[in-house]
């Protein structure tokens, strides 16, 4: 018996090493931890899909590594007034099936989005559009009822051929869409795998690679895949645990460039303690956010002073910071009547509640920080909880202290999402704000509303570095670290950049080093 | 007749009473679909249209409702944008490669357990039933989501005979087969074991024996055959619970099964696609439990003159 199971297994080895599917050596295969669920960037709403149809349809710009809109399709774009962006098409352009890209086709797919029978789901956020009209072949103009600063990031959707862009092809355009994307798509047959192929009509010219994106859902068979050469790249689709033993690998090269997700310390200002801004402060100063970095995000994270990361276009550089200090920790709390009972004893000032998510990563954070904290007297309880109960009792209010990651910060307009009165997680917003920390300041508001409305990317800046200062110095939250977006590349790939968005974008460019 | 309406009678509430226990289940879990669905940074607008899309606000009875509806005609489609898939197209892929992977499990299990078991059972005590004792305890400790990484690195890394996952090749089928059928075969072994050393205690193998019968035929003709009824009962609810698909196991091999569907499906907190799988479950369950009883009238001629 057991020889025969021994043969049988022996014939399935060989059978395998026979029909082992030829990988071919030119193309370059690319692992994402969840499949697209569309193609078609109008219905697109996870972060995968979005990623993925912008390779095939891209739109009139796209988001640099700093966070803001340059031109893509278009080959310029400004404001006349606060509610009127008007863009030109590149010459020449397009469609990968050679039909001509033309301003018809931008104003077609617009109106697709906006019409309610192609069921977008995106169409409410475009709610501020009014109208959008062609004004000869290669100007687009965008009227906007209220104005809106940020329009030229929502300006990178994709762009459709007008004659597709119907609610009875919705199904075609979901698997194959045609774009003036570097990509077409060649075959997408089961979600494991996606095929595209270089779109020799591209206006920035043909990538060098075929391009194979294969859905792996377990993070460990990711990186075995990536040992056995059976993926190229990886893009922040791996845990900072892994990296120091990924580095040790010689055909595999560890990327780690800034990223656009940021993690946060909540404090509920509700609460009676927390309310008390010397608390917070004394919180502030007792973290040791540069070991947490160093330790726990192996060195893939940097200090946050606000949520904006350093190299985005409103970073605010002047803002005040809390280095560790846990000296002055103790003397705040001191000076506040917050005596330690016992000085370095185990007893505590006092004891907060700290609720997190469920994630190993994160709780273990959140142990550091709690002990951190218990180094200046302050009791903490951390209390991880399952992802539905920590953000309903995070948006009602019921927690003391709370991390999250904001992800991604592109435009700083989510700074209003985050710090705006009207955010404030309630029934009237469908519990959909992202101030869950309470933090009410009228200044605060008016500087955002500012920042929204203003066309000027400068005057946009002034009234973002405002709010930044501002809400550093009242800490409703501390920023924590700006997590780094990693890649893992075979070592023969060249011109792959990680991009702190996690766009694929720069996939286009890469090559096989001879 | 009568017997056939009972059991299709019986399938169909088991079946119901799945679907309304998951959809009850469903909406006791914490947490809004929304944000799992659109993210945090999404418009209030938006939340409001695809909570009235998902009829989210809608009573229980009329989401079950549109659920038996649409199931019924097989039009069902998934419940998160952009609403295209139809569910049981995605079933209908996912099913089968979850039914081969479980039977070839099966397979791998019965190969290692009926030799350990017999084995073990004919000389208890003795070296060969110490092994296979060991073997047991260690399959039944090891957890997949070790043993699955660990078989990757050895037989795909280091050796290079294998796949790494997917199932793109027939290969593909082998470590997750072994990392499946490893707990099974070690639970398996122990209970052909025992079952096999209780009948060696009856009178009629001690009359085999009496006859002058060679030990291994008294063994695998008497003894065993008469074993196997407590052992088919745990085959039966073992491959119940296979084709409800090894969640683990197939996402660390990247497995295109049902348990990699459902896991996506909860994932995305698309409810019609968590409760169409749980539906196909409980089927599932249902029609393996009907094949055990059928397989009992062949192995235990008195089940079949019982009425």
């Amino acid at each position: 018996m057991i020889r025969h199971l021994a043969l049988a297994l022996l014939a399935l080895v060989c059978l395998s090493a026979c029909t082992r599917a030829e990988r071919a050596e030119h193309r370059l295969v690319v692992a994402i931890e969840a499949p697209p669920e569309t193609l078609d960037r109008r219905m697109a709403l996870s972060a995968s899909a979005m990623r993925v149809a912008q390779l095939v349809t891209p739109g009139l710009t796209r988001i640099d590594a700093s966070g803001a809109a340059i031109p893509d399709l278009a080959e310029s774009f400004a404001a006349a007034d606060e509610r009127t962006w008007r863009f030109r098409l590149r010459e020449g352009l397009s469609f990968s099936d050679g039909q001509p890209l033309a301003a018809r086709d931008v104003v077609a797919t617009w109106r697709s989005v906006l019409d309610p029978a192609t069921g977008s789901p995106h169409r409410g956020g475009y709610a501020y559009l009014e109208r959008v009209e062609a004004e000869d072949d290669r100007t687009i103009v965008f009227h906007l009822r209220t104005p809106f600063g940020a329009f030229p990031v929502d300006a990178s959707l994709g762009i459709l051929p007008a004659r597709l862009v119907g609610p009875e092809l919705r199904e075609a355009l979901r698997r194959a869409p045609i774009g003036a994307g570097p990509y077409v798509v060649e075959k997408w047959e089961d979600e494991e795998q996606l095929l595209l192929a270089p779109n020799p009509r591209y206006h920035a010219g043909a990538p060098a690679l075929p391009l194979e994106i294969r859905t792996v859902r377990d993070e460990t068979t990711r990186v075995l895949e990536l040992r056995k050469g059976r993926v190229d790249v990886l893009l922040n689709a791996v845990s900072a645990a892994l990296l120091p033993a990924l580095r040790e690998e010689d055909r595999l090269r560890v990327t780690v460039g800034p990223g656009a997700g940021v993690s946060y310390l909540m404090f509920n200002l509700d609460d009676p303690l927390l309310g008390r801004r010397e608390v917070r402060e004394a919180i502030a100063l007792a973290l040791d956010r540069e070991a947490i970095a160093r330790f726990k995000f192996k060195g893939a994270a940097r200090v946050a002073d606000t949520l904006l990361r350093p190299e985005h276009w409103a970073f605010a550089p002047d803002t005040a910071r809390w280095p560790h200090d846990p000296a002055r920790a103790k003397a705040l709390l001191d000076a506040a009547g917050l005596r330690d009972p016992d000085g370095d004893g185990p007893g505590v000032r006092f004891r907060l509640n700290f609720k997190t998510s469920t994630d190993r990563f994160r709780r273990s954070v959140a142990l550091v920080m709690a002990a951190q904290l218990a180094e200046v007297g302050i009791g903490v309880d951390v209390a991880p909880l399952e992802w539905g109960t920590f953000m309903g009792d995070v948006k009602r209010g019921n927690f003391q202290l709370a991390t999250l990651k904001l992800t991604p910060v592109i435009d700083p307009d989510v700074l209003r999402l985050a710090f705006h009165a009207d955010s404030i997680p309630a029934e009237a917003n469908a519990w959909g704000g992202m101030n869950r920390m309470r933090y009410r300041n009228a200044q605060v508001d008016a500087l955002l509303e500012r920042g929204r409305a203003a066309a000027d990317p400068a005057a946009r800046a002034q009234a973002y570095a405002e709010v930044q200062r501002i809400v550093a110095r009242d800490l409703p939250a501390l920023p924590l670290v700006h997590e780094d977006a990693v890649g893992v590349i075979a070592r023969d790939v060249v011109g792959v950049d990680v991009d702190p968005q996690g766009s694929l974008f720069s996939l286009a460019a890469a090559r096989r080093a001879p | 007749m009568k017997e056939a309406l009972r059991k299709a009678a019986g399938t169909l509430i088991a079946a119901l009473g799945a679907v309304v226990l998951v959809s009850l289940f469903l909406d006791l879990v914490p947490g809004d679909p929304i944000d799992a669905i659109l993210g945090e940074q999404a418009r209030e607008t938006d939340r409001a249209s695809l909570r009235q899309a998902l009829h989210l606000d809608d009573p229980l009875a009329s989401r079950l409702w549109y659920f038996a509806r649409d199931a019924a005609t097989l039009e069902l489609r998934t419940s998160v944008p952009p609403f295209q898939d139809r569910v049981f197209e995605r079933i209908a892929d996912a099913l089968p490669n979850t039914a081969l992977l479980a039977c070839v499990s099966l397979l791998v299990a019965l190969l290692l357990a009926f030799p350990l078991g017999v084995l073990g059972a004919s000389r208890p005590g003795g070296k060969v039933d110490a092994a296979a004792s060991g073997f047991a305890v260690l399959g039944a400790a090891l957890p997949r989501i070790w043993l699955g990484p660990v078989l990757i690195l050895v037989f795909a890394i280091w050796l290079d005979w294998l796949p790494v996952s997917g199932l793109e090749e027939p290969a593909g089928l082998v470590l997750p087969a072994i990392t499946l059928g490893t707990a099974l075969a070690a639970f398996l072994a122990r209970m052909i074991r025992a079952s096999v050393l209780d009948a060696v205690g009856e009178d009629y193998v001690r009359t085999a024996k009496a006859k002058g019968l060679p030990g291994h035929v008294v063994l695998l003709k008497h003894a065993l055959r008469n074993a196997m009824l407590p052992v088919l009962t745990v085959l039966g609810l073992q491959l119940g619970a296979l084709l409800g698909g090894a969640v683990v196991t197939e996402k660390v091999f990247n497995y295109p099964g049902m348990g990699t569907l459902l896991l996506q499906a909860i994932d995305r907190r698309d409810y019609n696609m968590v409760r169409a799988c749980v539906l196909t479950f409980t089927l599932a369950y249902v029609a393996v439990n009907l094949l055990t009883d059928i397989a009992y009238a062949w192995v235990d001629p008195r089940v079949r003159g019982r009425k």
